[in-house]
């Protein structure tokens, strides 16, 4: 390289070892090769297995020429099949160092005045156009990392298109092995000079949806007693044990009463009925989670009735944790500036995977608003959304769901467990920082796909 | 590739049965390395071993940027990759190396890098974060420091920083800007590309921008003809007029802003009507000026008003932008995060301008240029300055999906140094081509720099 001119280098240079590197192709100055040389898909028989998501035992690989392997599991969000067919030719060949951050959610624009109709290089209108709706493929839609056609499905307002689930779980994997390339948990490398990364979150409980009313009380009790400092509802179908049928809202809301009873004042309750209201309902429950304290209210309609979350948003006191559903940076530069959102909230694989998820928790914090990435999957489902919230300054909870026992998995040995304060720890190994147990993972390995 | 067919390559490929393993360790080279002790999981040491600035007599140059001294900051890393930047681009910055020794040496740039330092400082809705090691400060205070202000690197104001903020987070300071820059430089190097590719990542990029010729602040009505007319004849498709006194060569004093509007209405008119032209007063107008002015820009089709009144003037901005029909752009100004997201939220600029010293250097300004184009908005850096200065903006410029524009300095010659061996020039189209250099791009012809290098301060 030309840079080994600089003075201070030649001592470096001289070092034996790196000489004897240098003899056998490896440069002292260079990066481990992070060329991706394979991907494959080790297919696992996860029978027995309870997945909170539609996980079906693919455990996607991508391989690097220095031989630094990054994983992630497929089936988190979307059940993405036909991944190795999409990662062979969008993959193998490039650079991990050219593809991060994989930025691919742009607004689509294309020049103002026209002049650079023809800076892509390769030869098209001269002319497309600043804001047109159904842009030629070009920068933000078009390249060959962001394939809009193959899979995609994601909805977006022609704000860009968020790499689809394809490229999301490309993304997690290729921070993985960068994070393997420079020895750093990925957090670590997230947050940069920021120093705001934090070492350890407070997790709170996160239930799933329970059959009856009755259900909800016993459980804040169990997880208030295992350590967590903070439960959230997932509401069922809001019927009594035994009974005569009721109105779902109304039924939550006696959870949110018996709840709150139960782990009393000073506890953090939060609720999240998934879309499940219509405006009305959702302003009667928000009111008396208003009442009881409740520290958010998330979901509470369909995100795509902005209109009705802008309402909530000012009619009620608690702050409303929207974002899931949110498939484009531009929707949510629409959210929150028109008030449609208290507190953004993301699921990285619906957002490009970790490139993506950053860049929607620091649009977050450029307005002064929290994020909280959830949780909710396998070890490396919560292991990356885990780095997003440590490296994040806005973002302070880690959602454990509840019975934690829910995230274990046949072939990782670490279990998501608070310590006595409430806390969950960061990793300390590098890449998403949760080793795959390998003895364990080759033993209910069926095939390996490539 | 259509979905069926991705799902029969699918069901095909489990037929055969491949042996699990890492057969990729096994690869010849990696294995040899590892014998010699370079792990293939290595990077080159990037730890910064070293820093110290080269004074540099800059005695006989022409300075755009009035505090610019002839210092060239160095960044040395173990592995003896050196990062530049040059001083005084946009503040004197004095005492960086005094700053820098403490505050950098002995830390990797990996762990330094992206330097987002101007954040919102909020430290956790519930109280829990109190427990985390660093002090509770306060969610919006003025002055608090904790993440984004109270690390050992984006440390709290400290002398020289001299930024205005509205308590939504510090942007890193100058220091720390003129360092972002020179670890970029670093890290480009270290992966062997450009720093624009590298920002870039899965975006594709432009290798090209169009120029817009920037004309400097001219003394006389009568100086903007002959100076936009030389732009066009050398190739550029684009000019700027900065105005200066706005008086004619000869007569009378008259009103500023009137002799600007005549300015206006002559250029355009020698230039003809598909040529670009745009105006920045840097903030001279009062808002009644600028409306007038403005509507004049409107009518004669110019592309662009910039700074038009004093930027923290948020409501006039507000009105200006909901009067006029040209893009009002806004920024330069602005050093904060917080204060960006507030004037998109409330439509106080059309544009985001940007100055990368003011934002905390490449990192900040990303954040900056993304901001904007999550909400649909253009970014344009600014270029003004030296060959690095205008390298940084140009990597910035290249790699934000919404940056378009090139601003040369006119005449292009004011930003050439001895030291570097390339000149930023257009080529026949009125097109500025990316580096291919790794880092900034720009390399610096060592010999000139010796011998016009005063001394090295350690």
């Amino acid at each position: 390289m030309a840079v080994t001119t600089a003075t201070a280098g030649l001592g470096v240079l001289a070092d034996p070892a790196a000489a004897a590197a240098d003899s056998v192709g490896v440069k002292a100055g260079d990066l481990p090769n992070l060329t991706i040389k394979e991907v494959k898909v080790y297919v696992t028989d996860l029978t027995g297995y309870h997945s909170l998501n539609g996980e079906r035992g693919e455990l996607i690989s991508i391989v690097t020429e220095s031989g630094i392997e990054g994983n992630y599991t497929l089936g988190n969000r979307n059940q993405t099949p036909g991944w190795l067919d999409w990662a062979k030719p969008t993959l193998v060949g490039k650079s991990v160092v050219d593809l991060l951050p994989a930025l691919t959610s742009t607004s689509g624009m294309s020049g103002s005045y026209g002049f650079n109709g023809q800076l892509n290089g390769a030869p098209g209108p001269r002319y497309t156009g600043g804001n047109t709706f159904h842009r030629p493929p070009g920068r933000g839609n078009g390249s060959a990392f962001d394939t809009a056609e193959v899979g995609g499905g994601l909805m977006t307002r022609a704000g860009g298109n968020w790499p689809n689930w394809y490229a999301a779980a490309a993304d997690v994997c290729m921070w993985d092995i960068l994070g393997k390339a420079v020895n750093r948990p990925i957090y670590k490398l997230l947050s940069g000079g920021c120093g705001a990364a934090k070492d350890k979150i407070v997790a709170y409980a996160s239930s799933t949806h329970h059959q009856a009313i009755e259900d909800y009380a016993p459980e804040v009790v169990r997880a208030k007693a295992d350590g967590f400092k903070g439960y959230k509802i997932h509401p069922g179908s809001g019927q009594h044990n035994k009974g005569s049928v009721i109105q779902a809202y109304v039924g939550h809301m006696e959870e949110i009463r018996q709840v709150r009873q139960a782990a009393g004042d000073e506890f953090m309750l939060a609720h999240d009925p998934v879309q499940m209201y219509n405006r009305y309902e959702a302003m009667k429950v928000g009111r008396l989670l208003d009442e009881l304290d409740y520290a958010w209210f998330e979901d509470p309609i369909r995100t795509t009735d902005m209109d009705g979350l802008i309402e909530l948003c000012r009619e009620l006191t608690l702050p409303l944790h929207v974002g899931e559903f949110l498939y484009s940076i531009s929707d949510f530069a629409e959210y929150i500036s028109k008030g449609a959102l208290d507190v953004a909230r993301l699921i990285a694989d619906n957002v490009g995977g970790i490139s993506g998820s950053m860049r929607v928790g620091l649009l977050a914090d450029a307005f002064g608003l929290e994020c909280t990435p959830h949780n909710w999957g396998n070890p490396l489902d919560l292991a990356l959304h885990f780095h997003l919230e440590l490296a994040l300054p806005n973002a302070a909870w880690f959602e454990a769901p509840y019975p934690p026992e829910l995230s274990d998995h046949p072939y990782f040995n670490y279990k998501f467990r608070p310590d006595a304060d409430g806390y969950i720890h960061a990793p300390t190994e590098p890449g998403l920082g949760y080793p795959i147990d390998r003895a364990a993972l080759d033993k209910i390995t069926k095939r390996i796909d490539r | 590739m259509k979905s069926d067919t991705s799902r029969r390559g699918f069901l095909a490929g489990s037929a055969g049965f491949a042996a699990a393993g890492l057969a990729s360790l096994a690869h010849p080279v990696a294995a040899a390395a590892q014998s010699v002790g370079v792990r293939p999981g290595d990077l080159p040491d990037l730890t910064i071993k070293e820093v110290k600035v080269y004074v540099v007599d800059i005695s006989k140059i022409h300075k755009l940027n009035s505090p610019e001294s002839g210092e060239l900051i160095s960044i040395v890393t173990n592995s003896g990759i050196e990062g530049n930047y040059t001083l005084g681009d946009r503040n004197a910055t004095t005492g960086w190396l005094e700053w820098a020794k403490p505050n950098l040496v002995g830390e990797s740039i990996v762990d330094l890098l992206p330097t987002l330092t101007s954040t919102t400082g909020m430290k956790g809705p519930a109280g829990f974060d109190a427990a985390q090691p660093r002090p509770l400060a306060g969610s919006m205070g003025r002055g608090a420091t904790g993440p984004g202000s109270g690390t050992a690197f984006g440390g709290p104001a400290i002398a020289g920083s001299g930024l205005s903020t509205r308590g939504g987070g510090s942007w890193p300071n100058y220091y720390t800007a003129a360092a972002d820059v020179a670890m970029w430089d670093i890290l480009g190097k270290a992966v062997n590309r450009p720093i624009y590719k590298i920002l870039s990542g899965g975006t594709p990029t432009k290798d090209k921008l169009m120029a817009y010729a920037s004309s400097q602040h001219l003394p006389t009505v009568e100086d903007y003809v002959p100076d936009a007319l030389k732009a066009k004849s050398l190739g550029y498709r684009a000019y700027k007029i900065h105005p200066g006194g706005g008086q004619h060569a000869t007569g009378p004093a008259i009103p500023s802003y009137i002799g600007h509007m005549e300015e206006i209405r002559q250029v355009r008119k020698v230039v003809g009507d598909e040529f670009v032209l745009m105006h920045d007063p840097v903030q001279s107008y009062g808002r009644f000026e600028a409306m007038t002015v403005g509507r004049l820009l409107d009518d004669l089709n110019y592309a662009w008003f910039e700074d038009p009144i004093r930027t923290t003037d948020q409501e006039g901005l507000i009105q200006l932008c909901a009067a006029l029909n040209l893009p009002i752009h806004v920024g330069e100004f602005i050093y904060s995060i917080a204060d960006f997201a507030e004037y998109i939220k409330r439509d106080a600029l059309d544009v985001v301008r940007l100055i990368a010293d003011n934002v905390g250097g490449i990192s900040g300004a990303m954040r900056v240029g993304l901001l904007a184009d999550a909400h649909g908005l253009e970014c344009t850096p600014h270029n003004w300055g030296n060959v690095p200065d205008m390298a940084l903006h140009f990597h910035v410029e290249l790699a934000l999906p919404n940056a378009y524009w090139f601003e040369m300095p006119f005449p292009a010659e004011y930003a050439d140094r001895l030291y570097y061996k390339d000149k930023f020039r257009i080529d026949a189209e009125g097109f500025v081509h990316a580096p291919t250099e790794p880092g900034l791009g720009y390399p610096i012809d060592h010999d000139i720099l010796d011998k016009m290098t005063l001394r090295i301060d350690r």
